[in-house]
């Protein structure tokens, strides 16, 4: 009898395709970067506003902190992920989303500038209203404007979730949400953010947890074709 | 245990899905070589390595099985040098896509004719 292993379901192979894509987020990789690139929006506030730091350095602390997460992302993903998982090129349908997935990035970062300068230069908030309703208008104390960046960050991430299938993009999504409009009154009041700190600490640990996880279920190939 | 005897039915009746289980193409109707043709049908190309954790195969399974769809023309194998490292790079080729996709219909045929 020979030992081989079970076989694909030929009847499903979007369940096939999905199993080979999703392969790329057992990495835990994404989960690290993602927490990297949180990591200067709880530094910058603190070294800025509660150390009193000159703007400029703690601008060019954030940047840095930016480029070396971009850096160790492209070296982990090359040098780690690509020589244990190996390397494809997506079909179609794959690509169709992927492309989508590039169109929602630019819409939200775009979204995500205009509701940032538009919150730094209007001033007083309530010279603006957005249907009808003042951007200073308070939802459970904290500021309607801050809650907009929720609905961009949850519905940004929904939706970048579904084309990636990677789900926890989601809950980051709603973590993330949820912290910036909490964190950004919890700031003024305390000088730090707890639930972006969480949200951080949370994509590292899991970050970490997989990265060791995929390491062990996937040593280095002894031989190449 | 008793045996329950064979029911007797017509034989052409009983037989009737053979001519079309032996018009299944070989080549692809391996195990192996159907996995790695499933894992390469849903993607645009990959490499050895892709293949060898999707489908869990040993390498040289792995290697003669990509050969034999090769010189059937279902695949094309292109070894090449990425950044200074090996790599061998494999994609179902038209002719390779199209008869999956008939022996993929020609097994579900076969497969939902038989009784319960």
């Amino acid at each position: 009898m020979t030992n081989l292993p079970e076989l694909p379901e030929l009847s499903d192979l979007k369940a096939v395709e999905k199993k080979a894509f999703k392969a790329t987020f057992e990495d835990g990789v994404w989960d690290l970067y993602l927490g990297v690139m949180l990591l200067p929006l709880v530094i910058f506030p603190f070294v800025h506003y509660t150390l009193n730091a000159d703007l400029m350095w703690a601008l060019l602390a954030m940047m840095l902190i930016y480029a070396l997460g971009f850096a160790g992302f492209r070296w982990l993903k090359k040098h780690v992920t690509q020589p244990r998982l190996g390397m494809i090129k997506p079909g179609p349908t794959r690509q169709k989303k992927l492309h989508t997935l590039r169109l929602v990035g630019v819409v939200a970062v775009v979204s995500v500038i205009a509701l940032v300068l538009l919150t730094v230069f209007s001033s007083p908030l309530t010279q603006i209203t957005v249907f009808g309703i003042s951007l200073e208008t308070a939802i459970l104390g904290i500021p309607l404007v801050f809650w907009k960046f929720t609905f961009l960050a949850v519905i940004g991430a929904g939706l970048a979730a579904w084309l990636l299938d990677f789900p926890r993009l989601l809950l980051y999504g709603i973590l993330l949400g949820i912290a910036i409009p909490v964190d950004s009154v919890y700031f003024s009041e305390t000088g730090w953010m707890p639930l972006t700190s969480f949200t951080l600490l949370l994509a590292l640990a899991i970050g970490s947890v997989l990265l060791a996880r995929f390491l062990r279920r996937y040593p280095l190939p002894q031989m190449e074709g | 245990m008793s045996e329950l005897p064979l029911e007797s039915s017509e034989p052409d009746e009983r037989l009737e899905f053979l001519p079309v289980l032996e018009g299944l193409d070989r080549i692809i109707h391996s195990p192996a070589r159907l996995m790695i043709l499933t894992f390469l049908y849903v993607v645009d190309g990959g490499d050895m390595v892709y293949l060898f954790h999707q489908t869990g195969l040993t390498w040289g399974n792995l290697s003669v099985n990509v050969q034999k769809l090769e010189e059937a023309g279902y695949v094309s194998v292109d070894k090449r040098f990425v950044e200074r490292r090996p790599q061998t790079w494999v994609k179902l080729t038209e002719t390779g896509r199209q008869a999956f996709r008939a022996y993929r219909s020609q097994l579900k045929g076969v497969l939902d004719d038989l009784p319960e």
